[in-house]
């Protein structure tokens, strides 16, 4: 491959000789000056009309020589460039890069040979030959520095740890942040809302103990972070990066290239954070100020391309200082603007990074917050049931007034603070009445001593079972009213997960519960704080208005949302994690843990092991949403999602059983597959086939035409080597086999000074008095001619002085654009209004159409006979007296004579 | 210098055939120093010719150490270099010696034909004043 191709060049033989030719251009020097100084002495001498001696030509012109030094100087410097790459094995494309160049100088150098007086072949030179090679070059870029980026910005952010793109949290975060970024969620038919519920369903489980665990197994580490953005930073950067370098000087494109990865880098956060918010507004809840600030926090791109430059330091730089050197070389004002314009360096990735660790750490005091909120609710509605069944059986039992008085007030008491919770107090007591009175029946009936078989005593029994379950399902219910909006669209979520997963990733339903369950509480606990915290609202104050009245989902639904989102988004990152697997195997009776192979939708299962003996309805779905919630809620036995159509047969101590532990009883198996990030596409395209088709030497030539015979074959073979560049292929410098073959085939020997020789004779075929330079001896020559320019051959539509100009010039005829708009819908709204309608008033024509108007022919403008003269005195002169004539006939003149 | 022309030296008679004077006519090269140029000319030639083997050699050797230190980059004929090189200056140094050669018969011809007028001039002075010059 060309990576491992070494030139064999001896370069300090080169350079000896490069230095030997110096003493033969002084000889040739020396020549010319006695030349010069000859001539110069006859014509010194007396010549009378004879004139003096001129030389059209130099004899002894070194011209040629240094011609040749300047080249061989490039083609070393290139070679060496080439070595060093190869040697430090920084610089896969850099080599190939280089080696196209060589290859390039070895064309200089035929084209000398040929007579091509071009020697100003550079690296700019190389690049900007031809678009195809830019996009080769392009694509070189935007393979390595997307990686590269990504390594550094994970490596900085993983505090050195290393970037490996293949690690499971890297996966992870590539199917997360292809989700994310790519807004994929969306598209999985029936998800719109199926992450976040399945998230709501983890939620449910707060206050449980599974939630601690799970936390502590994480569900994004700092690293993840960074890897998703890395990884969202390639599939980015692979486009703009691509959009750069056709956008800039391709000179600059790799600067360009760095630049726009890293800032994308950021810009990935920076994303990321605005699809939180955004997901988060897009629930339909009005966002706090709080959040708002938080949003600008996240969202604030200079924040993260001012704090950019470390990461670039310390990982970037550190990782391609060889490359950067010669960056550095090539690198022009361009590549400092695009760097600049677009956010310096992923350090803002790392500061950003922090701001999303501090907003995570602050997770947690939210989630705390949330959980007292919920814990609250709960236990003043279970106040309020108990004071409530109390009361009645007071009432039932005959109790006193007085005891009954005192019943009530507590009963009342516990009304209001259920209702200041946020709970439908009424509801609730009329439920617990409702209960009290099927158990009361209930009891009645069983306490019959005469109990009839008839089928009406059953019947009986059974409306009595049946109310109070209603009863206690009604409860249920009410208890955990705030997440009743959970509880209805998680009432689907396992089998829309299911769906969903199994369709887009071929993962059970299971496999998305045990995911959710392990990272919803995390996920929720980072984003609800991250609200909370990035918006410089304290936990407690999130937690004091929480627990002011058990509303934090009523009045911060936004949190609830942003929790769920990430709970949803933890869980593809904890689906595309195979350490995942088997986390949440039931502990109560090990009856069923999830298998990596089983992609049943096996929820039912997955429930009845829970040590809870309050199984989750199939049909409703709920089994699958509490994977997260389900594998911590189920075990608790509490009705969290049970719908009001769900038949339970659970007993009313269900309800007022606090949920404690809620082991998962599915496991994560294996990651989905189905959706591939966009930088794993990317990344593999091969970038080097198109530009090595095209070396830099192939596509400017002008190909002169042949002077008399049609060149033998090894000539041509030995052109075509040239023309073609042989850098090609992936591997660049020996791909297609260009040069090597001709160098097995023909060989320089055979196949070269064979067509040398033919060569020389044409050359010198086309030589004559007449010929003055190289350029005229290849006039008809068959060979190509090296562009002469030092000047980068630069596309006409790439600005490479900035992209900036015309973003500018965009916003510009934008706001233009708006102004004027905006001029006319005044316009047009005053004239709706009828307040102008004078101002545009006009007369009707009503004259002749038809007008001739008169030229006069006569004047002729060319004399300037109209024409004003500034030296004329225009100011009002008095006329002349005339004297005047009277008309006389000559009969009249001859009588005065 | 054969092909430069030399003054001429007239004979005048009087009317009866008596020799009275032999008078020559004033040399060209009062003017311009032909011979020197043309001497000069040939050395200049001569110069470009000795030192052109010179330059040969010395570029022959460069070149071919060239060729074997480069040879790691294929297709490239260091002696195609040489030769091309040497071919120009060869080129060059012909087309000097031509318009050397050109100026010099240019000089030869411009004093011949000063000569010529200054003997010419002679003559018909000698003429005006003699009955017969020879």
């Amino acid at each position: 491959m060309a990576e491992n191709y070494e030139l064999n060049v001896n370069v300090d033989g080169v350079n000896e000789c490069i230095d030997a030719l110096d003493s033969a251009k002084n000889i040739l020097d020396g020549c010319q000056a006695d030349v010069d100084d000859k001539v110069a002495s006859i014509n010194c001498l007396p010549h009378g009309n004879a004139g003096n001696l001129f030389l059209s030509v130099e004899p002894f012109d070194a011209l040629d020589i240094s011609n040749l030094q300047y080249q061989l100087h490039s083609v070393l410097d290139q070679i060496e460039d080439y070595n060093r790459a190869n040697s430090s094995g920084e610089g896969n494309w850099f080599s190939n890069f280089v080696g196209g160049i060589v290859q390039g100088g070895a064309g200089v150098i035929e084209g000398l040979v040929d007579g091509a007086a071009s020697i100003a072949l550079d690296i700019g030179d190389a690049i900007h030959v031809s678009g195809e090679w830019e996009n080769g070059l392009a694509n070189r870029i935007k393979e390595d520095w997307s990686y590269k980026a990504g390594y550094a910005v994970g490596n900085a952010l993983s505090g050195g740890k290393g970037y490996d793109e293949n690690s499971g949290w890297a996966v992870a975060g590539k199917a997360t942040g292809t989700m994310v970024t790519y807004g994929a969620i969306s598209l999985i038919p029936g998800a719109g809302g199926v992450v976040v519920d399945a998230a709501m369903g983890g939620l449910s489980g707060y206050g449980q103990g599974t939630q601690k665990s799970l936390r502590k197994q994480g569900i994004q580490t700092e690293s993840e972070w960074a890897n998703t953005l890395n990884n969202e930073t390639v599939g980015r950067s692979d486009a703009v990066s691509k959009k750069a370098v056709s956008n800039s000087k391709a000179t600059a494109a790799v600067e360009a290239g760095k630049g726009v990865a890293i800032a994308l880098a950021a810009n990935g956060l920076f994303k990321l954070g605005g699809k939180v918010i955004s997901k988060v507004k897009g629930k339909g809840v009005s966002a706090t100020s709080g959040l708002d600030d938080a949003a600008s926090v996240v969202s604030k791109a200079d924040d993260v391309a001012n704090a950019a430059d470390d990461v670039a330091e310390g990982g970037l730089t550190g990782k391609v200082t060889k490359l950067n050197d010669k960056i550095a070389e090539m690198s022009n004002k361009n590549a400092d603007e695009i760097i600049d314009g677009a956010g310096k360096s992923a350090n803002g990735v790392k500061s950003a990074a922090s701001k999303v660790d501090d907003v995570a750490n602050a997770a947690d005091d939210a989630a705390s917050a949330v959980s007292k909120a919920d814990d609250t609710f709960r236990e003043s509605g279970q106040k309020l049931v108990d004071a409530q069944t109390k009361l009645d059986e007071g009432y039932k039992s005959g109790m006193s007034k007085s005891e009954l008085g005192k019943l009530e007030e507590a009963r009342d008491a516990a009304k209001r603070e259920f209702s200041d919770a946020g709970g439908h107090s009424q509801e609730l007591m009329d439920a617990a009445s409702e209960k009290v009175n099927a158990s009361r029946k209930l009891q009645e009936l069983g306490d019959r001593a005469d109990a009839p078989s008839d089928s009406y005593y059953f019947q009986q029994l059974d409306e009595g079972l049946s109310k109070r379950a209603d009863a206690d399902s009604k409860i249920s219910q009410l208890l955990f009213r705030k997440t009743d909006d959970a509880a209805k669209s998680a009432s689907k979520s396992a089998d829309d997960v299911a769906g969903a997963v199994a369709k887009s990733a071929s993962k059970s339903a299971d496999d998305v519960a045990g995911a959710v369950a392990k990272s919803a509480s995390k996920s929720a606990d980072d984003v609800a704080g991250a609200v909370a915290k990035s918006a410089s609202k304290s936990a407690d104050d999130v937690a004091a208005a929480a627990s002011k009245g058990g509303n934090i989902f009523k009045k911060h639904p936004i949190a609830t949302t942003t929790v769920a989102f990430v709970g949803g988004f933890a869980a593809h990152a904890a689906l595309n994690n195979g350490k995942a697997n088997n986390q949440f195997k039931s502990t109560d009776d090990g009856s069923k843990s999830s298998d990596d192979d089983d992609n049943s939708n096996d929820n039912s299962a997955t429930q009845q092991t829970s040590t809870g003996n309050q199984p989750y309805s199939p049909q409703s779905g709920n089994g699958g949403s509490p994977g997260g919630g389900g594998g911590s809620s189920g075990g608790s036995g509490v009705a969290q999602y049970r719908d009001s159509s769900v038949s339970t047969t659970a007993p009313a101590t269900v309800a007022t059983t606090p949920p404690t532990t809620a082991a998962p009883t599915t496991a994560m198996t294996t990651p989905p597959t189905t959706t591939a990030p966009p930088s794993t596409t990317s990344t593999t395209v091969p970038p080097s086939t198109t530009s090595t088709t095209a070396s830099p030497i192939t596509s400017t030539p002008i190909t002169a035409s042949p002077v008399t015979t049609a060149p033998s074959t090894a000539v041509q073979n030995t052109t075509t080597v040239h023309t073609g560049g042989g850098y090609s292929g992936t591997g660049g410098y020996m791909g297609t086999g260009d040069y090597t073959g001709i160098n097995s085939d023909a060989g320089i020997t055979n196949g070269v000074t064979d067509g040398a020789t033919d060569d020389i004779s044409d050359i010198t075929n086309v030589l004559d008095d007449g010929t003055t330079s190289i350029e005229d001896v290849i006039k008809g020559s068959k060979y190509t001619r090296i562009p002469t320019s030092s000047k980068p051959v630069t596309t006409t539509s790439s600005s490479g002085s900035s992209a900036v100009i015309p973003i500018a010039a965009g916003l510009s005829a934008a706001a233009a654009a708006g102004i004027g708009a905006k001029a006319y819908m005044d316009r047009k709204k005053n004239n709706d209004n009828g307040e102008d309608d004078e101002e545009f008033d006009s007369d009707e024509w009503t004259g002749d159409d038809a007008v001739d108007i008169q030229y006069d022919d006569s004047s002729d403008m060319n004399a300037g006979e109209n024409v004003l003269d500034a030296d004329d005195d225009y100011s009002y002169q008095p006329a002349e007296e005339t004297e005047k004539y009277d008309a006389r006939s000559s009969d009249e003149l001859a009588d005065l004579q | 210098m054969a092909d430069l022309q030399q003054p001429k030296t007239y004979t005048c008679y009087d009317s009866d055939g008596t020799k009275v004077l032999s008078k020559t006519a004033t040399s060209a090269s009062s003017e311009f120093s032909a011979e020197i140029i043309l001497e000069r000319c040939d050395e200049l030639k001569n110069y470009i010719s000795d030192n052109q083997d010179k330059v040969k050699s010395k570029i022959e050797d460069v070149m071919g150490n060239l060729s074997n230190d480069l040879q790691g980059i294929p297709d490239v004929n260091f002696n195609d270099i040489s030769d091309k090189i040497l071919g120009k200056i060869t080129d060059c140094i012909s087309t000097a010696n031509g318009e050397i050669d050109n100026y010099k018969a240019n000089v030869i011809d411009t004093y011949n034909t000063l000569q010529a007028q200054m003997n010419e001039s002679l003559y018909y002075e000698l003429k005006a004043s003699y009955a017969r010059v020879e």
